[in-house]
């Protein structure tokens, strides 16, 4: 689960981490009269999850009472990547020495948390990655004993070659890994950190992304969950628990397990038709789940074929053939369904004399479903 | 012989009293694997009944259980918000192979029960895996394993149903398959490909070798490196999600990591110039074996 900026920073605020004064609003009057509050010159920020919010006019800096009525109006209209903005973070403006990156995130080969930290922070983060790597510090964390004060010493000689600012950065460093391991996050990150000209450390910005199987022990984020949902189709399958990603093709596909529902996407695309989603329907399920999925599916007008591919292992193919059987009424495109592994002979006999077309072959199956496609 | 498990490993099922606990119970029993004893909290001191074998007991921990059995290996099914305490509960009872079946656990718990893991003597596999299979002889886990034949083909895999489709498909061959691992979907876990290639190198009966893996994370990368160093068998890979969206963004710090790495392309790459035959369709991996001379 993806936090708004205001969400990430609220945390921050908990643990004592600077951030600019803010207030949210939820309407270009209360942008205005927040700007009044906070002061001139004073910043809004659009909150919405998707990356590139600056460079979409998602951000404003305000000099006067003049203009903050003119951006307020403008930001509360505008879409950033078909996503509307419906509420505005108003933010002092801060003097700043120095922008920095630093983040708390997951390395995934060395299996524990890493920080990431570099002295020039901002937008050109990964380009800057990219050309002078060594320009980007980097410390694995213990996952069981936490991040030690020598590692954090280190980091602060490193970034400003001496120890003047280390019991600030120190501090810092302690906190932030700590929300990491409390909210049990994927990432925590703050671009840019500022080093303001009273030498001390302010997160002008702030990403977190919370491990969605860790949720159901963090009732405390329960009030952030409402997430700014592109689709309705998503935002239901999310309720659901599948994992399902709409595309832009006709052929709707219910897939078990990630790795072959991304196979079979990349052969309807090779076989010259687009897949309509990505929808893996995960592993051990029931008849009610398939039939949850079908009529998820068939919500979307753009398909105009169904592709089922299931390889049974722990997912048995009778659930899915009596889940097909029970929604087949409903649905009135082709189906077609590729049915192998435990309990297929059950499955076959649940769908014998149904309009599905059965396919033993996983690349039949798919030549099939990108066939009636392209005619329809 | 077949690597990790063989038909004489003893298995405890952890988890046992589930649904799908049970059924695989009786599907790895109907293909002969050694299944003890079962361990549900709460559930102890009964029996399950099974076709083709005597009740099995379920206790109400390992520590309990081993009183009466000593066991090779463990497999999980525990739901999720219990399976870190069971994994920890079989590394702290030093079972020597752990395969954890759960899917959905949480990302911290894997990173710290992979540090815990250092200096201990149980091997995880997993979580969120479909286990082992020794085609005709035994399985720890879930693949269904009437689909595949004996034969000298080594599959190493982090997808589950893939896995079943490209093995499927390997079956069709004279050569058949020695072992299929599935080392699981999630981005932290227990061995990785590197632990299961050396396996597969060192065994006879594994003439020759099939990676498949899937855009994420840096995984096939790092088999690449090694397969280059150390792999003289024939080897075939096969990269899921070439058509896929990008990953949803981690903020920078993915990216910073990754370094333009993680993608189906940067995958390909790497495995081509380890000397990784690559092959596009499950049913094209026919083909290449055809052209070999085992």
């Amino acid at each position: 689960m993806k936090l708004f900026e205001y969400q990430a920073k609220e945390i921050f605020r908990r643990f004592n981490i600077f951030t600019p004064k803010e207030k949210l609003a939820n309407n270009e009057y209360e942008a205005m009269i927040f700007a009044k509050e906070i002061g001139f010159p004073c910043i809004f920020k659009a909150q919405v999850l998707v990356g590139g919010r600056g460079k979409a006019g998602g951000i404003k800096k305000v000099e006067n009472e003049n203009e903050a009525k003119k951006l307020a109006k403008e930001i509360f209209s505008l879409k950033i990547k078909d996503i509307p903005v419906e509420k505005v973070l108003v933010s002092s403006f801060v003097d700043i020495k120095k922008e920095l990156y630093l983040s708390v995130t997951i390395d995934r080969q060395e299996k524990s948390p890493i920080i990431i930290a570099s002295k020039e922070g901002g937008i050109e983060i990964e380009e800057l990655a990219r050309e002078r790597p060594e320009s980007i510090l980097k410390i694995n964390i213990d996952p069981l004993l936490g991040l030690k004060n020598y590692q954090a010493r280190n980091l602060c000689l490193d970034l400003f070659g001496d120890l003047s600012l280390v019991n600030q950065f120190s501090e810092l460093l302690q906190k932030l890994t700590t929300i990491f391991f409390l909210y049990e996050a994927q990432l925590v990150e703050i671009n840019p950190l500022a080093l303001t000209s009273d030498n001390n450390f302010c997160a002008i910005d702030a990403k977190m992304i919370i491990d969605d199987n860790a949720l159901f022990r963090h009732p405390e984020l329960k009030t952030y969950e409402k997430q700014e949902i592109r689709n309705k189709i998503e935002e239901e399958a999310k309720t659901l628990g599948f994992s399902y990603i709409k595309l832009e093709g006709k052929v709707g596909c219910i897939v078990n397990g990630a790795g072959l529902a991304m196979a079979t996407l990349d052969l309807i695309k090779k076989y010259g038709e687009n897949p309509a989603n990505f929808l893996d329907i995960g592993g051990s399920t029931n008849k009610e789940r398939i039939e949850k999925a079908l009529r998820l599916l068939i919500q979307d007008k753009d398909i105009k074929v169904i592709l089922v591919n299931i390889f049974g292992g722990i997912t048995r193919c009778d659930d899915v053939a009596q889940g097909l059987l029970s929604v087949i009424k409903e649905i009135d495109i082709p189906i077609v369904a590729r049915l192998i592994g435990t309990n297929q002979d059950k499955a076959y006999e649940i769908l014998k004399d149904t309009k599905v077309i059965l396919i033993d072959d996983m690349k039949e199956a798919i030549k099939k479903a990108v066939e009636i496609a392209v005619k329809l | 012989m077949s690597i990790l498990i063989n038909k004489d490993t003893k298995v405890l099922v952890q988890g046992i009293t589930g649904r799908d606990g049970q059924f695989h119970t009786q599907r790895m029993i109907n293909f002969g694997t050694k299944i003890l004893a079962g361990v549900t909290p709460g559930k102890g001191s009964q029996k399950i009944d099974f076709q083709n074998s005597e009740p099995i007991p379920v206790f109400n921990s390992i520590y309990e259980a081993k009183k009466y059995f000593e066991f090779d290996a463990s497999i999980i099914f525990v739901p999720a918000a219990f399976a870190t305490d069971a994994i920890y509960e079989a590394i702290d009872e030093n079972i020597p192979l752990i395969v954890v079946i759960t899917e959905g656990i949480p990302v911290h718990d894997m990173m710290k029960i992979n540090a815990y893991l250092k200096n201990k003597k149980s091997k995880l596999l997993g979580p969120n895996c479909p286990g082992i299979l020794v085609p005709e002889e035994v399985k720890i886990g879930i693949i269904p394993h009437e689909y595949f034949k004996r034969g000298v083909i080594g599959v190493v895999s982090r997808s589950g149903t893939l896995t079943y489709e490209i093995s499927y498909h390997i079956s069709q061959t004279k050569y058949g398959l020695s072992t299929i691992v599935g080392i699981g979907g999630d981005p932290i876990k227990g061995m990785d490909f590197v632990d299961i290639l050396k396996l597969f190198n060192k065994d006879e009966e594994t003439k020759a070798i099939v990676i498949i893996g899937e855009i994420g994370g840096l995984d096939e990368e790092e088999a690449a490196k090694f397969v280059k160093r150390n792999i003289k068998k024939p080897i075939f890979g096969f990269i899921a999600g070439k058509t896929a969206p990008p990953e949803k963004r981690m903020g920078h710090a993915g990216a910073i990591i990754e370094q333009g790495k993680g993608t189906a392309q940067s995958k390909i790459e790497a495995f081509i110039s380890a000397g990784i035959e690559v092959f596009e369709e499950p049913q094209e991996i026919v083909n290449l074996l055809a052209k070999l001379n085992l």
